[in-house]
């Protein structure tokens, strides 16, 4: 019995997969070690932030399950950045860790996607074409295309302290197999790695010696449809003391990656407590965030003090910090090393280079993060299910939005950390904000198929109100000035002038707020806009398949190798190429020329 | 590197001649054309046509000089695109402001080579005329090279690169904030360092005058009421009789030019008629004529007489013009520490003008770094966006500054930004969970 995409692994890239893929109507199938923990949230429980709310809004317009998931789960929710401009603006939601879970596998469940337990432990090729998956049992699940979405479970292996074992995550066992199938497809695999923090059994905690960090009223959402407990719980604080910090250096050697034994990338941003403690000596405390992991709160997660030190250290360690005294660790911290792929071997829809219909998303990729896998999850669902039904690959281009910066930074550019998305990446974002996410890319998920055509209809509506009341205002006079240039200054708001200068329909909060910030920021937004222009200039110029760089006259050495490998489709690609310098780009656009 | 918005250059030959020509080229180059064009609109002119007019300043709508404007029509022009002629008189101080008022109507300066790259691209030349393309090209790239390399050891990179290090600072703290709002990074002093840095670079650009008048020379007017001394104090600054002087008012009806070298640099001194209300309609066009030569000026010296009551100040340029009180060998009729008191008849005073003259015209460094003008373009872009980030909320701000350290990073050739930001984030911040 055959499928048209089979996803390997029910994580957030392979949910989002999944569900995308299904969306086209095509027959889709979900292998998974463990059914019962799909949608499991094995880092902090909570989803957003800065530049990981912006993906999360995409992943929503473009008919993802992630937003509507966390929107259900939530216990706790905080806008940030909330006075610092409209582009960084960024919800965050904590969540229950098992109701995201189960919310999760209920929204999949609307789509007929089939569920498998099995460890996938090959791709399977004949006469240089995927046929499908094979599992641990010898089983074989024929599928058209297939989308690997591993996490860190490709030959993962689990530390604490020095000692380590094979294992995808606490408790669970690893992929063992998969990373020599996607080395016999040709694909380079990395070394990358991450930690977790402890978790604490919460009744052993004095939360009454914490700082209180309240949720918001009223919540925030990425939907619109904030859940039932979304005010229900705050998060706390603490922080390190003088002993925490000696107990660290004291005992570094019993880090194996102070030791050497660990050789994969860490992420820069994701620094274990001992690296903070190391890298920043002058620091006499480190600022960490107690979070609930749920309704019971049962155990908390100590954020940001992930560490890979021996267990009976971490006794020592989080009994040192204030409110923690008599504190139980439920269970301890660890790093985690696994395989990736590197990116750059990847098609901007997220396929491999090497093997047509083979398609990868999420942590396998070199990200990190529950919403940099998402937000691949989609796409790589979606054109795994085009690829299914013989349609040609689609794009979410740089200029599109932080799904697209993604994308373009981890094929265009590679990565050599656990990518995390952040919006200092989004030259443009100012024009991709998390509020406009559907008026950018609703029509895509419409035109794609991944939404139904009413939708397009309704925000179309919606931003045409907006159009509409802009010209109002334009029009509008207000203490001798046009109602645009009155609502431009910093101290007036929209809904000052409304009341004054009410429009012929009261428009909804959400087209208020696109009238106020299209009019306090129109002359930032037009610079961005033609900065777009310039990009998209560049992007017309694309450059054949097959070019032999090292015939191009001019290129630098530098240049011939690093697009050689990278395979810019435009000039606008070859661009963004660390080191590639304006003389490149003219030689490039000479011989291109010239060819033509 | 973009290729085809528009782009502008004086095509004729630096100093002074009959007629000038500035080239404009690009998508929508008629738009910014007609944006700096009093008379028949170039949008609605047919390829190959001209017309007579006026380049204006926009913002004031001032005319800067009458010229012919000719249009062509993509593809039959040089470089294949819309573009459009300027022919302006021959002065320097003209053609100079045509392209600034064309660099603010959307315009910018032209790379080397780039009209020609621009035609070759658009398919206006042949595969052996490319050749010769890719050549120079390469040539001048590799001179670009050369020539940014002697920068890189000399004062003027080490100053940029400093300034690009601390907007870098700047901004990757901006960046931990705005990306880690909750981390406790320490809040941040953004408009005391803006405004460091916005210093310097206005320092560096008041070098790029300097620069700019030492390679090409500078005009200096004299303006003042009749018998206020103008004549005398060109001739004491001069060191000869150069202007006719008299005790009667309105000696000099029209203007003289005198040419002198100061501290290297080549000026011509423009002795006016006097500025007065006055009935005479020959001396008025005089008077008219004297206001126009110190709008043109590089720099002007307000001449008023010490010993005679204060007359009424005329519309001058004030912010590059020098108040000089003459006649200080008599006694005061009133005083004005703006004012350099100067005796023509002993020389009292001369030596403080000269300074005073020097700083005006080389900045108070004194002109030791040689800026080109598209080093100082670059520079001009990097303090309009600085002065811009002072009071914005801070993701504006990031992005101007973004804009900042980005021309001042083309300024040496390098390119992005974005990554070098988000490592110095990490580098310099304890932020991540």
């Amino acid at each position: 019995m055959g499928y048209d995409v089979v996803v390997v692994g029910g994580g957030h890239a392979g949910l989002e997969a999944a569900w995308a893929a299904a969306a086209l109507g095509v027959k889709v199938a979900l292998v998974t070690v463990n059914p019962e923990r799909i949608g499991m949230m094995p880092c902090n429980p909570a989803v957003g932030g800065p530049g990981k709310s912006q993906l999360v809004a995409e992943v929503v317009a473009l008919g993802g399950l992630m937003g509507r998931a966390a929107d259900a789960a939530a216990i706790h929710t905080r806008v940030l950045n909330r006075s610092k401009g409209p582009a960084v603006q960024s919800l965050r939601v904590q969540v229950d860790r098992d109701l995201y879970a189960l919310k999760a596998q209920e929204i999949l469940s609307e789509r007929p996607v089939e569920v498998l337990r099995g460890e996938v432990t090959a791709i399977l090729v004949e006469g240089g074409r995927l046929v499908g998956v094979r599992t641990v049992d010898g089983r074989t699940i024929p599928a058209k295309a297939v989308v690997v979405a591993g996490g860190t479970f490709l030959s993962g292996m689990v530390w604490y302290g020095r000692k380590s074992r094979p294992a995808g995550r606490q408790g669970e066992p690893p992929a063992r197999f998969l990373s020599q199938s996607l080395k016999a497809v040709g694909h380079t695999l990395r070394r990358f790695k991450t930690g977790t923090p402890p978790r604490i059994r919460a009744d052993s905690v004095d939360f009454g010696g914490l700082e209180v960090v309240p949720p918001e009223v009223p919540p925030g959402s990425f939907t619109g449809n904030p859940g039932p407990y979304a005010t229900r719980l705050p998060t706390w604080q603490t922080r390190t003391t003088e002993e925490t910090h000696r107990l660290i250096r004291e005992n570094l050697h019993l880090s194996p990656l102070y030791a050497g034994d660990i050789q994969g990338i860490g992420p820069r941003y994701c620094p274990s407590i001992e690296d903070k403690v190391v890298r920043f000596a002058d620091k006499e405390s480190h600022l960490l965030f107690v979070e609930p992991d749920g309704l019971a709160t049962s155990e908390v997660y100590l954020q940001g003090f992930s560490s890979s030190l021996p267990p009976e250290l971490q006794e020592r360690m989080v009994r040192s910090l204030p409110g923690f005294e008599r504190a139980v660790i439920q269970r301890y911290a660890y790093a985690v090393e696994y395989d990736s792929l590197d990116p750059t071997e990847l098609t901007r829809g997220l396929q491999s280079r090497f093997l047509p219909g083979l398609f990868s998303a999420g942590q396998v990729n070199g990200t990190s993060g529950y919403e940099e896998a998402a937000a691949q999850g989609v796409l790589a669902g979606l054109n795994a299910a085009r690829f299914a039904l013989g349609l040609p690959e689609v794009h979410l281009p740089r200029e599109s939005g932080y799904i697209g910066v993604l994308v373009d930074d981890l094929v265009g550019r590679g990565t050599d950390e656990p990518y995390r998305m952040m919006t200092s990446r989004v030259e443009l974002r100012l024009l991709c904000r998390a509020d406009n996410a559907d008026e950018r890319l609703v029509p895509l998920a419409v035109a794609w198929g991944l939404r139904p055509k009413e939708d397009l209809e309704r925000v179309e509506a919606k931003y045409r109100r907006v159009a509409e009341e802009l010209r109002r205002l334009e029009a509008l006079r207000v203490e001798g000035v046009s109602g645009l240039q009155w609502l431009r200054r910093p101290e007036n708001t929209y809904q000052a002038l409304a009341e004054r200068f009410p429009p012929p329909v009261p428009l909804s909060p959400e087209e208020a707020y696109q009238v106020e910030v299209r009019a306090k920021y129109a002359g930032y937004i037009e610079r961005q806009e033609k900065l777009r222009e310039k990009l998209k200039d560049l992007e017309a110029f694309r450059i054949p398949e097959g070019l032999d760089y090292p015939k191009v006259p001019g290129l630098s050495r530098e240049a011939v190798e690093k697009l050689s490998r990278l395979r810019p489709r435009t000039v606008a690609e070859a661009a963004r190429v660390p080191g590639i310098r304006d003389s490149d780009l003219t030689a490039l656009l000479v011989h291109l020329r010239r060819r033509a | 590197m973009r290729i085809r918005d528009p782009i502008c250059a004086v095509a004729t030959p630096p100093g002074k001649g009959a007629i000038g020509v500035v080239r404009l080229s690009g998508e929508g180059a008629l738009e910014v054309a007609a944006r700096v064009w009093r008379g028949k609109d170039p949008r609605g002119l047919k390829g190959g046509h001209f017309t007579f007019g006026e380049v204006v300043d926009p913002k004031t709508g001032e005319a800067i000089d009458q010229a012919l404007l000719l249009v062509f029509r993509a593809p039959r022009s040089y470089t294949g695109e819309d573009a459009a002629e300027f022919h302006t008189h021959g002065s320097p101080a003209v053609l100079r402001r045509v392209l600034e008022v064309l660099l603010e109507a959307g315009a910018r300066l032209a790379g080397p080579g780039e009209f020609t790259f621009r035609a070759y691209l658009n398919g206006k030349l042949d595969l052996a005329q490319a050749e010769a393309v890719l050549a120079l090209i390469e040539a001048e790239g590799e001179l670009a090279r050369r020539q940014a390399l002697r920068a890189l050891e000399g004062a003027l990179s080490r100053r940029i690169a400093a300034l690009e290090e601390r907007l870098l600072d700047l901004l990757a703290h901006i960046q931990a904030l705005l990306d880690y709002p909750e981390e406790g990074v320490e809040p941040l002093e953004a408009e005391k360092a803006i405004r460091e840095v916005l210093a310097e670079v206005e320092a560096l650009l008041s070098q790029a005058k300097a620069s700019r008048l030492a390679q090409k020379g500078a005009r200096l007017a004299l303006i003042g009421a009749p018998n206020a001394g103008k004549s005398s104090l060109l001739n004491a600054l001069l060191g000869y009789e150069r202007a006719l002087v008299s005790p009667i008012p309105g000696t000099t009806r029209d203007y003289l030019e005198a040419p002198l070298e100061l501290f290297g640099i080549p000026l011509v001194a423009v002795d006016t008629a006097g500025v007065r209300e006055t009935e005479d309609p020959v001396e008025r066009m005089g008077v008219e004529r004297a206001l126009r030569i110190a709008e043109e000026a590089d720099l002007v010296l307000y001449v008023v007489d010490r010993s005679a009551p204060k007359p009424a100040p005329p519309p001058l340029p004030w912010e590059r013009t020098l108040k000089v009180a003459t006649k200080a060998d008599l006694p005061p009729a009133w005083e004005d520490p703006a004012f350099i008191p100067v005796s023509s008849l002993t020389g009292e005073g001369l030596d403080r003008l000269k300074e005073a003259l020097k700083e005006a015209l080389l900045g108070k460094e004194g002109g030791e770094v040689l800026l080109t003008e598209r080093q100082a373009e670059a520079l001009l872009k990097a303090k309009e966006r600085l002065k811009e980030a002072l009071g914005l909320p801070q993701d504006l701000m990031g992005l101007a500054l973004e804009e900042a350290l980005e021309a001042l990073a083309s300024l040496r050739g390098e390119g992005r930004v974005a990554e070098a930001v988000v490592a110095r984030v990490f580098q310099n911040f304890c932020v991540g969970k």
